[in-house]
């Protein structure tokens, strides 16, 4: 059997038609975080309500989303509601798939954050008179999305790679407009190498600039250089 | 003037509490001491209603604090409500709890800004005089995790 070799005149000839696939991906990629990072904490408030009805729903929907495939999830998102007259564009089904799905895990993630405040920061803002609300807006979210940073981050990474999943529903991110390609050339070695290149080359500096947020984050409170506070002598830094 | 008439507080089958009366008069410095364990933070705890007891009386300048006994249950009043009379009450508390994503200055302020509505300039101000008088001017922006105790 012949060795696989790239053919440098398909990369060429394939980059533009590829590069314009990854543009879908991390446009896609940005639109969902940012729907999810929003809808997220909602969920994840709502989860820790008072109001039990509200508990219990959002509850199920975060275990939904959880005990099913992504994939089937935008599956049926793009292919089955249209049989019920809801018919969506391949990159808005995407969006609401992908956007359902995260903001379900990423409410996991914020409410592990707001359980880790102590109780006792609970009950230095009841002391002053500060009500439930203003508690969770001022001093527990706060804390809470300091700590959840770095997890956060990683999903972003994970949700970069999860967009791959829309190529089912005909979107042409990166990973289908690589199988375009490839159903006209058959060259499942140049195109699918390209492609793991280019989500590599996206990915990896996405995941150093997690691990330097961590690092951040680990670093805790720093004190805050303001012009009318000067270094003072001998502080340590 | 504070009242308390016959406390009760228990956790699970700990009684901790058991009928606690007191009466602080305006102006009046009084100390509650006893041996570690015997319920001294819990009282202090119950009078800003940090702790909600299961039975007795709280009342400030004769009016009941924090519920209503109807129909022999207790029936809190609104968080709003309760939230109004905690503005009122200063409270330290053991592991003194500072927030700690804000600076010394901010802490002193978060209260007086968004519970008052204070303008932040006059906060500011007051708040910076509070750190002169203990000597913490120049930690003012510092993280109340640098801060020693």
């Amino acid at each position: 059997m012949e060795r696989p070799t790239i053919d440098w005149a398909l990369v060429r000839e394939s980059l533009p038609a590829l590069l314009e696939g990854l543009k879908i991906t991390v446009e896609l990629t940005f639109i969902v975080i940012v729907i999810s990072l929003i809808l997220g904490v909602f969920i994840a408030l709502g989860r820790l309500s008072k109001n039990r009805a509200l508990r219990i729903v959002t509850g199920f929907y975060v275990d939904f989303m959880r005990a099913t495939p992504l994939l089937l999830q935008l599956i049926y998102i793009y292919f089955v509601l249209p049989t019920l007259g809801i018919r969506l564009e391949p990159f808005v089904a995407a969006v609401v798939g992908l956007s359902l799905n995260y903001s379900a895990y990423l409410s996991e993630v914020y409410r592990s954050g707001i359980q880790a405040i102590p109780r006792g920061q609970l009950d230095a803002a009841a002391a002053l008179g500060m009500r439930p609300s203003l508690t969770m807006r001022r001093i527990i979210l706060p804390q809470a999305i300091r700590i959840v940073i770095p997890t956060l981050g990683n999903y972003f990474v994970a949700l970069f790679k999860d967009t791959s999943l829309a190529s089912a529903l005909t979107l042409q991110e990166l990973l289908f407009s690589g199988q375009i390609v490839i159903s006209r050339t058959y060259d499942y070695f140049t195109i699918y190498t390209m492609v793991l290149v280019l989500y590599f080359l996206v990915g990896y500096p996405a995941l150093i600039f997690v691990r330097y947020l961590e690092k951040l984050t680990k670093a805790g409170y720093r004190r805050r250089r303001s012009p009318e506070s000067l270094p003072l002598p001998n502080q340590p830094s | 003037m504070i009242q308390l008439e016959a406390i009760h507080k228990s956790f699970g089958d700990t009684r901790v509490l058991r009928g606690v009366s007191l009466s602080i008069e305006r102006g009046e410095v009084v100390c509650i001491i006893g041996p570690s364990g015997s319920g001294k933070s819990t009282l202090l705890r119950c009078i800003n209603y940090l702790e909600q007891p299961e039975g007795g009386r709280i009342t400030i300048d004769g009016q009941n604090a924090y519920r209503d006994v109807v129909n022999g249950k207790i029936k809190n009043y609104p968080t709003r409500q309760i939230a109004a009379t905690r503005e009122k009450i200063g409270m330290v508390f053991q592991q003194f709890n500072l927030f700690p994503h804000l600076t010394a200055l901010q802490n002193i302020m978060e209260a007086p800004r968004q519970v008052k509505h204070i303008k932040k300039a006059e906060a500011e101000q007051k708040a910076r005089s509070l750190l002169a008088q203990v000597g913490l001017a120049e930690k003012a922006n510092q993280y109340s995790q640098e801060l020693s105790g």
